[in-house]
């Protein structure tokens, strides 16, 4: 109680509080990638490339590639825990691979299932959708690039 | 006993106050209030509340309605449309055209009508330009992209239904 009124203590709102775009970390990667955090959307999606699906230890893993704008790249190698069905206006539908990954965005990080996808059309690589934010952050349309992603981690996640 | 009535009062206010600097209040971040990710928005002063999307992932917003009509009134292009809500109210709204938008889509070409609207989420009015789409058959919606939420509210994507139009 004494702590939650130090002059230095922060109110969750303050922590929390991000603009709709933000730099996000692939916390087993170490690396950092731009992010539309997006109210609308449920789920996070990340813009993956060269995805080659194998069999390991009787799991089926999926490795694939990302790369963000200053040309960094990371090569990552994830089971595969389920296929998400993906529906579109027109009525078709298709199935995106789906990893597990801790992200970091500001001070916050969560552990959370993103589905692989092609977002070549897209500006930003990764979409953060509610199952990230929700009980997290707060998102402000009138802000972007609010803060760099630093997260306190069990020294064993981060690289 | 005066002693444990100053105690228990003392107590009580420190319980308080961290009750209250545990959560954010929902007046403000400089001027701006906290909304979920879905609200009910009443749209032209009408007494209906539509089901809103506020939606940090959109630039613009859109109104997804039925009977979309152009008509020139007194040398002004205005748009006819009907709205309906989810608790049987309805209304027939008319709004001067700003401009006409040609979108493409999944099924091909066509042109949207971009309207000005007042809406109203729980005590905030704002007023911008919405894209009417006529979807006959399906659900109505309404999304409200960054440029209306912009300045004014913060999305909370944890809560949904937290306030009522009263503008």
């Amino acid at each position: 109680m004494i702590a939650a009124l130090s002059p230095d203590h922060k109110i969750w709102a303050e922590i929390n509080q991000l603009g709709w775009i933000e730099r996000v970390k692939i916390v087993s990667e170490g690396i950092e990638l731009d992010a539309k955090l997006d109210t609308g959307a449920d789920h996070c999606s990340l813009h993956a490339r060269n995805l080659k699906f194998f069999e390991k230890n009787g799991e089926q893993y999926v490795r694939f590639r990302v790369r963000n704008r200053k040309g960094e790249q990371a090569v990552i190698e994830q089971p595969v825990v389920r296929e998400a069905s993906i529906k579109r206006i027109a009525g078709s539908s298709h199935t995106r691979p789906v990893v597990r990954m801790t992200l970091c965005i500001g001070d916050s990080y969560r552990e959370v299932d993103v589905n692989l996808a092609d977002r070549t059309d897209f500006s930003y690589p990764m979409l953060i959708g509610r199952s990230f934010l929700a009980g997290n952050s707060l998102v402000d349309s009138s802000r972007t690039y609010t803060r760099a992603p630093e997260c306190d981690l069990p020294s064993s996640e981060q690289k | 006993m005066i002693n444990n009535i100053f105690k228990f009062v003392l107590s009580s206010l420190i319980f308080t106050v961290c009750i209250c600097s545990a959560a954010y209040s929902q007046e403000d971040f400089r001027g701006r209030k906290v909304m979920g990710w879905t609200e009910k928005v009443s749209i032209s002063g009408k007494d209906l509340s539509l089901h809103a999307r506020l939606d940090t992932g959109r630039s613009f917003s859109s109104l997804y309605t039925g009977s979309i009509t152009k008509v020139t009134i007194q040398d002004q292009e205005v748009v006819k449309f009907k709205i309906r809500d989810r608790y049987g109210k309805s209304a027939e709204i008319e709004a001067p055209l700003v401009r006409t938008m040609r979108l493409r889509g999944s099924q091909g070409v066509r042109d949207s009508y971009v309207v000005q609207l007042g809406l109203c989420i729980g005590s905030t009015y704002l007023e911008d330009e919405i894209s009417l789409s006529d979807i006959s058959n399906s659900e109505q919606e309404l999304v409200l992209g960054r440029q209306s939420l912009e300045g004014q509210i913060i999305v909370d994507p944890s809560i949904s239904f937290t306030s009522k139009p009263e503008c």
